[in-house]
């Protein structure tokens, strides 16, 4: 038996203006690249949860021509975001007219079932793990059921856990490499569409089990940069520390994402940097506390964005650059917050700053309440939900001034003048640490 | 850097720090190709340079010190402007 496993996971931008600032946009564009450019890590996961004697093949979505003539498997698994969602339906779809049978599968799936399963035989919720075994087991005596759902806890746990099919990237030119430690985050925030979805408590992996995936990865791919696929790895600090001891051997050059409070633990900043922690991403979504409000249910984000300017300066001090994520758009927010954005990014001095839109994601409880509220501009827009794109009224600015801002602050932010200040800044810092 | 071997200089303090294939990577090869850099990492491939060899390159050419041939020139020429 052969299964396809098929990633179309690329990030989009539907805005023609947008693409064309993009272009001149180096930090914008390379952080795009990077994500559409990672392998699936889901589908790695699904592979090794695949008995041996099934043969499986790894796709991912510019190996996939839409015209050309399929790839004939017999058993067909896609995995793609939202905003590829009406793509990958449609690949389904003409593998279904071919008589492949088709599982549909990852978050937007998770959080959509219904229409899912209308382009697919089967539909796999939440995490594969507790779910892929049934399934495979069920089509092999042609019962296959319309619907399964995955473990939402103790994922990492055994006999749960599962070691993702890095032999399925050899060969092929990455230089990226997708490695998860934890799934889920304790914040909650109401917009967030990431693996929090997927699981009813965060949960992390215990830290021997990471370091052999590390080691497996770097069997098939040369100096991988390794990026955790993490909501929020250091939300426990003892975890984070034994973790970092346990990589810094490793000699590897890393990427996570992460909360501010890291900055109010000196040892782990120290052994952060020793450990080839190069940039960690932390979403502050705003300047001021006072838009934070409500966007997390114990106001955790609100609490600790006074400390944001100094929590920043600790971190990159370091030499561990900050990716700093606005979020525009939210309600408490009105014009005057794209000002405010470009003025914090400058006093701040982070070395990578990423700006988007509030999107509400299908399944979110931002999703939910907007719509309670009448505000979604469109009742499906999944195409647009690419993080540029305005589908709903926001409460403090109409959808034209926060399109027109964005704009503004896109072309303020991103130029020639302030990557090099950034750069040059970055420089300074690691001179400081040699 | 020594005047005698500017270029054996310069490949010593890289390979030094870690980029073990800066000792037979040719002049001309594009470093952060060469080394596997990303743009961070080429960063701070130069900023060990300014340290090491104590100059300052332009902020706005630093896309330009791309190969050993171009951050040795650079240092020469510092070296020169500020005399023996």
């Amino acid at each position: 038996m052969r299964i396809g496993l098929i990633a179309m996971s690329g990030v989009r931008v539907r805005t023609r203006e947008l693409i064309e600032l993009g272009v001149t946009l180096p930090q914008f564009v390379s952080r795009g690249q990077v994500v559409a450019s990672l392998p699936s890590l889901g589908l790695l996961t699904v592979a090794g949860l695949t008995p041996d004697d099934i043969d499986v093949a790894y796709r991912e979505i510019a190996e996939v021509d839409p015209r050309s003539e399929l790839e004939l498997f017999d058993l067909v698994g896609i995995s793609s975001f939202t905003a590829q969602i009406d793509e990958a339906y449609e690949l389904a779809d003409r593998y279904r007219e071919a008589g492949v049978p088709v599982v549909l599968g990852g978050l937007h799936v998770t959080l959509m079932p219904e229409e899912a399963s209308r382009h697919a035989d089967s539909v796999v919720l939440y995490g594969a793990e507790g779910a892929w075994q049934r399934l495979i087991a069920d089509f092999r005596r042609g019962a296959l059921d319309r619907r399964y759902e995955g473990l939402r806890r103790d994922v990492f746990e055994e006999p749960n856990d599962v070691f993702p099919r890095f032999d399925l990237l050899k060969g092929r030119p990455y230089n990226r490499v997708t490695v998860q430690t934890s799934r889920g985050c304790p914040l909650q925030c109401e917009f967030c569409a990431a693996s929090v979805r997927l699981t009813s408590a965060f949960q992390q992996k215990p830290v021997d089990k990471v370091v052999r995936e590390i080691e497996a990865a770097r069997r098939v791919t040369e100096q991988p940069f390794f990026e955790f696929a993490d909501d929020n790895t250091f939300v426990n600090k003892k975890w984070g520390k034994e973790f970092l001891r346990a990589v810094t051997p490793l000699g590897i050059q890393w990427f996570t994402e992460t909360d501010v409070s890291i900055a109010e633990d000196d040892e782990l900043l120290e052994l952060l940097a020793d450990s080839g922690c190069r940039q960690v991403l932390i979403g502050l979504e705003s300047p001021s506390g006072e838009d934070l409000g409500g966007i997390d249910p114990t106001g955790w984000k609100r609490e600790h964005s006074a400390r944001y300017l100094e929590a920043i300066d600790k971190i990159q001090s370091y030499g561990v650059t900050v990716n700093g994520c606005f979020i525009l758009g939210l309600d408490n927010q009105t014009p005057d917050v794209f000002s405010q954005v470009k003025e914090f990014v400058d006093r701040s001095r982070l070395i990578e700053v990423q700006v988007g839109v509030l999107t509400p994601f299908p399944g979110t409880p931002l999703y939910d309440r907007l719509k309670r509220e009448g505000r979604l501009l469109r009742d499906v827009y999944w195409d647009r939900c690419t993080l540029f794109d305005v589908n709903y009224r926001p409460k403090g600015m109409t959808v034209e001034q926060l399109e027109t801002g964005l704009r503004r602050l896109f072309a303020e932010i991103y130029n020639e003048r302030e990557f090099t200040k950034r750069k040059r800044h970055y420089m300074e810092i690691v001179k400081k640490r040699l | 850097m020594s005047a005698a071997d500017p270029e054996r200089d310069l490949r010593g303090v890289l390979v030094g720090r870690g980029h073990d294939r800066a000792s037979d990577i040719g002049l001309d090869d594009d470093l952060p190709h060469g080394l596997g850099l990303d743009s961070l990492a080429s960063l701070r491939l130069l900023a060990l340079v300014e340290k090491q060899f104590a100059v300052r390159f332009p902020d706005d050419q630093l896309a330009h010190y791309r190969t050993l041939r171009r951050i040795m020139e650079f240092i020469v020429a510092r070296r020169e402007e500020s005399g023996p």
